[in-house]
């Protein structure tokens, strides 16, 4: 057999922030990606302001994918409400799962997150009691349902302490999540 | 009189473009041409019989005109916190300036001149050039920056310390015994003369605001609203003068009390042009008077009183900047423009020559300084604009950089009727306050009240418009009545103002076709939110689920844009006959799609995720 053409995987960030004029980390984590280049942003809250989501144009931008990231504020241990429509529409029936609902298998699905809690909170002791990664389990299902790998999320806590050093490597790391995920997408593909 | 008229306009047409290409603005133009036309270069007036200062004396009025217009700016009520400024920065800067001149003029001249001379041509030379500084600083974007307030300020102290100064001027004169005789006045009769005619002003300015104002605006005869703004300028400027007060001062005086008036921008429009011209006039023949030969024969006292104007005045503003803790980018900006001499000093001269303080010989050397450092001041604003402030601009877009974008552009509506009305209001809610132009006069004394800021004016004219911010506006809502105006003007606000987004209120389809054709960038048929919203009642009315009715309405309106913007690319290429049946068939498709949605379960993909997938396989 001969190798298939490597080609650079191509990324689907799901950006939603209900309150983005007031948003310090998640604005600068989103135009640090759109900057880059490395992905293509669809800001739900910006192309919805109604509420109404564009279905087809949606399930066409994930069949495009290969990664999709779902960037958000973790909002009472959750996503913003767009998401959840989101899920509930595009995520449809013969689409994403059921049968013939196989388009999205293999791709990759991940989350990142800016918390207002620290770090220590997400654990059997702290006062979240859970890790993030426990707490997203309905998404994780959902990722599994559809045939996604679900990847371990990209999590900043502390959103709420912001000063110019911290933005700048809370960018500098998103963009290396990214560019990781991305390596990590071509070698599972080879083997 | 009709060949020097000519003269100078020709002067002006050939002169203005090539300075404003070269990038110095016309007055450096105006100044050179007139050097050309005098008796100093090519003597064009002087072999057709003309003195320049027969022009001098009319064309004075354009700086009449000029502080009448900046008088516009000026809100009195902010005048009220600037008199520190205008006090402290003024007295600061006419002391300073005073000294440093005549520590260098004593040195220099101490046995040519009596000390009384010396220290008076001082305090002269200290007066900058209104008529100089602040078109040099509009000509380069200082507009609407603080430096240039500050500025003002300055230049406004000085006119104020011009009227006592003249009326001392005879005291000191060396044949004092026999002035002093003839001048009974003593200054407090002054005083209170000065007093009056400014309530005279005052008064004069509020009953027109008030009442005739409205009453020309009603009659909508263009011509008779100029003659009236020309009227009011001459009248203020006239009172004042009887009182022994500079004519400018007058007009000043005027026209701040008309700048909280709603007739504003339509004033500015009407009597820019007006300024223009005389202004030109007056520098063309200020270039014109220069006397070149006594130049040469006292090249000494010439050169020192240029530096004592550009370089000394420059330092010595310079350190009253610092004193006052400007900031660092605005400084040079401040000492370059007020480093040079001013018309009035021209006039003082005169004054002093009569009064035999020096010869004519002499009078004609310190006007020719006079006029070169008026020269020289646009050409080192530019020179600084250009050079020295970017360093200083670095810094602060660095910091701003950093910062969340402000919503706080600038936006202009014009058209107060019941739609203006609503745009305008939802945008004050959100904290942008729009200026608005209405060609209503009562309406806009109506909604004055109201607290907005409005403003009465044509819109169809362009200069109206950049009077009115369009020049730095980023959006202008088109909500006139007429639609037929509304498309006549837009061709023509798109090639004046490239950068200004249009977002225009169509009447109908046929209009919004139209619009979009002249590549408007957003159109919005009057009707449309508020009849889609009445329909979405009516369904919800009939025992349609809110929710459901709420996306009925929201799909149909996103359906019927798309469906007016793909037709009004037919709308301008096929024929009468063709584009009927498609817009026919147009509106029978959009009402199919959507027949059967509220009714039965609709197939359309909005709900469709959240009816109920085949039971086995539902999560």
């Amino acid at each position: 057999m001969f190798e298939e053409e490597v080609k650079s995987p191509k990324v689907l960030i799901l950006f939603g922030h209900p309150a983005y004029q007031k948003s310090r980390n998640q604005r600068a984590m989103k135009e640090a990606i759109v900057e880059s280049g490395m992905a293509r942003v669809r800001d739900l809250y910006s192309l919805y302001p109604d509420g109404l989501i564009d279905v087809e144009a949606e399930q066409r931008e994930l069949v495009w994918a290969d990664i999709i990231v779902l960037q958000h504020p973790f909002f009472w241990y959750s996503t913003p409400a767009i998401f959840k429509d989101y899920a509930d529409l595009v995520l449809e029936y013969g689409f994403a799962y059921g049968e013939n609902g196989n388009k999205l298998q293999r791709k990759f699905w991940a989350h990142a997150i800016t918390t207002g809690g620290p770090e220590e909170s997400y654990q059997p002791l702290g006062y979240n009691r859970f890790s993030i990664r426990q707490l997203l389990a309905p998404w994780e299902q959902t990722a599994h349902l559809c045939g996604c790998r679900f990847i371990d999320p990209f999590v900043h806590h502390g959103a709420h302490q912001v000063d110019t050093d911290r933005v700048r490597s809370l960018k500098q790391n998103y963009l290396k999540f990214v560019e990781r995920l991305k390596e990590q997408f071509l070698t599972e593909k080879r083997t | 009189m009709l060949g020097l008229a000519i003269i100078y306009l020709v002067s002006m047409v050939v002169s203005v473009p090539i300075f404003t290409k070269i990038g110095l603005g016309a007055l450096p133009g105006y100044l050179l041409i007139g050097v050309f036309l005098g008796s100093g270069g090519a003597n064009i007036l002087g072999a057709l019989g003309h003195s320049p200062t027969e022009v001098l004396e009319l064309s004075e009025f354009g700086i009449v005109f000029m502080l009448f217009l900046i008088g516009l700016e000026i809100d009195p009520k902010s005048f009220k916190q600037k008199g520190k400024d205008l006090l402290g920065l003024g007295s600061a800067q006419v002391v300073f300036s005073v000294i440093v001149i005549a520590v260098v003029l004593f040195a220099l001249f101490r046995q040519q001149f009596t000390a009384s001379t010396l220290l008076i041509l001082a305090l002269v030379l200290a007066f900058s050039s209104t008529a100089i500084a602040i078109p040099a600083l509009d000509a380069l974007g200082y507009s609407s920056s603080q430096v240039k307030g500050r500025t003002f300020l300055v230049l406004l102290f000085q006119d104020l310390l011009v009227i006592p100064f003249l009326s001392l001027l005879p005291l000191l004169s060396p044949q004092t015994a026999k002035t002093l005789a003839a001048d009974s006045e003593t200054g407090w009769l002054k005083f209170g003369k000065v007093l009056l005619a400014s309530g005279c002003v005052l008064g004069l300015s509020f009953i027109i605001l008030k009442k005739v104002f409205r009453l020309v605006a009603q009659l909508k005869l263009h011509e008779l609203f100029t003659a009236l703004a020309l009227m009011i300028v001459l009248a203020s400027a006239a009172i004042m003068h009887t009182a022994g007060v500079s004519l400018s001062f007058g007009a000043f005086l005027a026209g701040t009390m008309l700048s909280t008036s709603e007739y504003r921008y339509q004033l500015e429009t009407d009597l820019a042009p007006f300024k223009g011209l005389l202004m030109g006039a007056f520098f063309i023949s200020l270039g014109a008077s220069l006397d070149l030969t006594a130049v040469a024969l006292n090249f000494p006292l010439f050169i020192t009183v240029f530096l004592s104007l550009t370089v000394l005045k420059g330092l010595a503003v310079g350190v009253v900047s610092r004193l006052f803790k400007m900031p660092r980018a605005d400084r040079g900006v401040f000492a370059i423009s007020l480093a040079q001499g001013s018309e009035f000093a021209l006039v003082l001269f005169f004054e002093m020559r009569s009064h035999e303080f020096f010869g004519p010989e002499i009078a004609s050397v310190l006007s020719g300084a006079v006029i070169a450092s008026m020269f020289v001041t646009p050409i080192a604003l530019k020179i600084y604009k250009m050079f020295i402030e970017p360093r200083f601009f670095q810094q602060v877009t660095t910091q701003k950089g950093e910062e969340p974008q402000n919503l706080r552009a600038k936006v202009l509506v014009a058209g107060l009727g019941r739609f203006g009305q609503g745009v305008v209001r939802l945008l004050r809610a959100n904290g942008i306050k729009p200026t608005v132009l209405d060609f209503d006069g009562d309406q806009i004394e109506i909604l004055k009240g109201f607290g907005l800021e409005a403003f009465y004016g044509d819109v169809s004219r362009m200069d109206l418009l950049e009077a009115a911010g369009a020049g730095d506006a980023t959006i202008l809502v088109l909500a006139i009545d007429s639609f037929a105006t509304t498309t006549e003007i837009i061709p023509k606000i798109r090639q004046a103002f490239p950068h200004l987004k249009i977002y225009a209120r169509a009447y109908d389809r046929v209009h919004a076709y139209e619009l979009m054709g002249l590549k408007v960038d957003h159109v919005l048929i009057e009707t449309s939110g508020s009849a889609f919203e009445m329909g979405r009642r009516v369904l919800v009315g009939l025992g349609a689920y809110p929710r459901a009715a709420y996306q009925a309405k929201v799909l149909f309106e996103k359906r019927n844009e798309a469906s007016i913007h793909r037709l009004a690319k037919h709308y301008h290429e096929s024929d009468e006959e063709t584009f009927f049946t498609m817009s026919k068939q147009a509106s029978m498709e959009l009402e199919n799609m959507l027949k059967d949605d509220l009714s039965e379960g609709r197939q359309d993909h909005i709900d469709r995720g959240w009816t109920s997938a085949p039971s086995s396989s539902r999560t």
